[in-house]
């Protein structure tokens, strides 16, 4: 079998400082790329962010990310992604929460 | 939750023998499809197409069923419940071969189909199958038989604001526009409001703006961060376990991507050398 890229590398085009970037994250679709990409917008430092995952048939995507006062774009992309795993236990929480609580609505199926 | 909450499902077909009228991988296909009730924690899933077999990765059933006349049928007959033992193969005839600890670790529910009903081929005197199958773990974007939800799907609340008193003697036609309970008359005043805890129940068909009576006086729109999802399980989980499951592989994702940014980080440290090529 053939050897399995890295799970993120840096494109080309980035700047020295990595305050400009694009990652390319590998087997990855829009279920991570679309939520990465809210979750990054959400930061005031970053200037720009999208994604794009550029043909179908490969399994990867690219994230661009731009970033005012020359920060770096990967503490950005590592904060994002902690965000995201917060909101996911968040989630997840209040979930089984009113599970806990009983708090959903009962319907059986007619037979 | 479509593409990547595990489930088991077969995926290995070995025939000794199919004598009956469906050639064997359009009846491996069909066995593949069977629903299981295989709880997928209970199974570790196996790497690579070399990875070997084990107890722990993999569940054997046994598929042996041969056709034959039953000795006093009555004469005449058409029908193929009267004239013939085994003339349907179905899903019922899937027999678990325990191997290992398997007998210890699935004690509570024995693996079989979720559905025992279910047909995959029609059999006539002297036709037999006799197959052995090997059920694995995987998920649903290598194949939709490994899906654990017949649907899955979202959307967002709709959000109905009346800008303008509705007329009394009109209440009940606005009424009719929308979803039964999604609009409250009173009773005393007619006065005409939106039930708050029903309006997810509106089908947003957008009855209302076809009649020009109601054109300035109603907004319709989405709240824009309240998700409502339609969920329907196949059987392998039950429906509420599936969204901590999807969230689970959600945070599994997450988890790897920052490993791998972390290490980037590391090893990069100021110069870009990642950028070669």
């Amino acid at each position: 079998m053939a050897e399995v890229p890295p799970k993120i590398k840096v494109l080309h085009g980035a700047s020295p400082d990595l305050s400009a970037a694009t990652y390319q994250i590998y087997d990855e679709s829009h279920t991570i790329g679309n939520s990465l990409r809210w979750m990054l917008m959400k930061n005031p430092k970053v200037e720009f962010c999208g994604y794009s995952n550029p043909h179908p048939s490969e399994n990867v995507i690219n994230v661009r990310i731009q970033m005012y006062d020359n920060l770096s774009s990967l503490d950005a992309l590592i904060k994002a992604l902690d965000d995201l795993d917060n909101l996911c236990n968040t989630v997840e929480d209040a979930y089984l929460e009113s599970l806990r609580e009983e708090k959903f609505e009962r319907w059986d199926e007619k037979r | 939750m479509i593409a990547e909450v595990p489930t088991v499902a077969i995926e290995h077909v070995y025939a000794w023998d199919n004598t009956s009228v469906i050639v064997d991988e359009v009846l491996a296909h069909r066995i593949g499809l069977v629903p299981l009730n295989v709880n997928p924690s209970l199974v570790e899933s196996r790497e690579g197409p070399d990875a070997q077999p084990t107890d722990r990765n993999t569940i054997v059933f046994k598929l042996d069923v041969i056709c034959e006349r039953k000795p006093n049928a009555p004469k005449g007959s058409t029908n193929p419940d009267e004239l013939y033992i085994n003339h349907e193969l179905l899903s019922s005839h899937l027999t678990w071969e325990p191997a290992g600890e398997q007998t210890e670790v699935f004690a509570g529910r024995p693996p079989g189909p979720i559905n025992p009903n279910i047909v995959l081929a029609k059999l006539r005197p002297g036709q037999a199958v006799n197959m052995e199958l090997h059920a694995v773990k995987g998920v649903g974007k290598d194949h939709a038989k490994f899906s654990p939800v017949a649907t899955a799907s979202y959307r967002l609340l709709p959000h109905i604001i009346i800008k303008k008193p509705i007329p009394p003697n009109l209440a009940e036609n606005f009424q009719k526009c929308f979803s039964p309970g999604v609009i409250k008359i009173d009773p005393r005043t007619k006065e005409v409001s939106v039930d708050e805890h029903n309006v997810r129940k509106d089908s947003v068909s957008r009855e209302v703006l076809r009649h020009p009576e109601f054109a300035d006086s109603v907004e319709l729109s989405r709240v824009r961060d309240f998700f409502l999802f339609n969920v329907e399980s196949e059987g392998p989980y039950e429906p509420e376990r599936l969204l901590p499951e999807a969230v689970k592989v959600m945070r599994e994702k997450i988890a790897t991507i920052k490993q791998a940014a972390l290490a980037l980080r590391g090893a990069g440290d100021g110069d870009v050398s990642m950028a070669d090529g």
